[in-house]
């Protein structure tokens, strides 16, 4: 029986911005940070969750990926078709205010949704679209 | 095994006076006899291990391991796919995130104990290499697991398995 999802990847065009915008910008905290050669594996999570993490994987030629993998890779990631995922707030327009001061660049501002949440939609620094989304009851 | 050391050394020494010639034979040299040169290239990386907290220069390093500095960066980039240069400010780094994650040392002691003179220069590589200046760092990497891994899945798409036998 499996009893819960430990680990995710998301694609990044750039680690180090990644690293920047999710823990600077969005609050996470750095889970791993492990270098093998030209190898990167670092995982960033939030603090509230701490059995959950996210590797953010460089779109990067190298092991099974090619060149061609990695330009079609991209160009899906940018066009925010591909990563996408859903952060629960308690407050999404608390949040949303926060966010936005930061820097975070939102593509839809909170609204209500008819299957009972209040949501808004974010891009990360690659072109992920992140949903922020509050339960209303 | 002698004798091609000193084939070898012969053409380190005429490598700057004619260096498109002897940089062809060189690469000949290299291909066919890359296998027995892994070793060269691992003595200057124990030594790295063991010399990173000191100023390490690649005259110092290649005059150990009896190669030209030339030949040693070669050499090493050919076995661990950066330079001994790379190589050694990516161990300082690495053992500094540690000491960030996992210790309430100074930034500043943290700079000179892996090695760095400058707190400047090791803050600017810091910041390039890792992404964050080392004072965000520790504030986000404070509950990182002292033992941390890189899922198999990952493993498998990256080749890493490959390196990790080098």
């Amino acid at each position: 029986m499996i009893n819960r999802l430990a680990v995710a990847t998301l694609w990044v065009k750039d680690q180090n911005e990644a690293l920047r915008f999710y823990t600077e910008k969005l609050g996470f905290e750095i889970r791993a940070d492990v270098t093998v050669g030209d190898y990167r594996w670092i995982s960033v999570g939030l603090k509230s969750q701490p059995d959950f993490e996210i590797g953010l994987s460089a779109l990067k030629a190298g092991g099974l990926l090619t060149e061609d993998e990695v330009q079609m890779l991209t160009t899906l990631v940018e066009s925010g078709k591909l990563g996408h995922g859903v952060w629960k707030t308690d407050d999404c327009q608390k949040t949303y205010d926060e966010l936005l001061a930061k820097g975070v660049e939102f593509v839809q501002a909170p609204t209500d949704r008819p299957y009972g949440t209040i949501e808004a939609v974010f891009k990360d620094t690659s072109g992920n679209i992140m949903v922020l989304s509050q339960d209303k009851s | 095994m002698r004798e091609i050391i000193s084939i070898h050394h012969l053409l380190c020494n005429h490598y700057l006076q004619n260096r498109d010639i002897v940089g062809c034979i060189f690469t000949l040299f290299h291909e066919k006899f890359a296998v027995h040169y892994q070793e060269p290239a691992q003595l200057a990386r124990r030594l790295l291990d063991r010399s990173y907290t000191t100023p390490v220069t690649i005259a110092h390093l290649s005059r150990q391991v009896a190669l030209s500095p030339y030949y040693l960066i070669r050499l090493f980039r050919r076995v661990y796919k950066q330079t001994p240069h790379q190589y050694l400010i990516q161990l300082r780094i690495t053992k500094a995130k540690e000491l960030l994650s996992h210790s309430d040392v100074s930034i500043t002691e943290i700079c000179a104990e892996v090695g760095f003179e400058s707190l400047g220069s090791f803050s600017a590589l810091f910041r390039k290499s890792v992404g964050l200046s080392p004072s965000a760092y520790r504030r986000s990497s404070q509950t990182m697991r002292q033992s941390v891994y890189i899922p198999l899945c990952a493993c498998l798409q990256h080749g890493i398995d490959d390196t990790l036998k080098q």
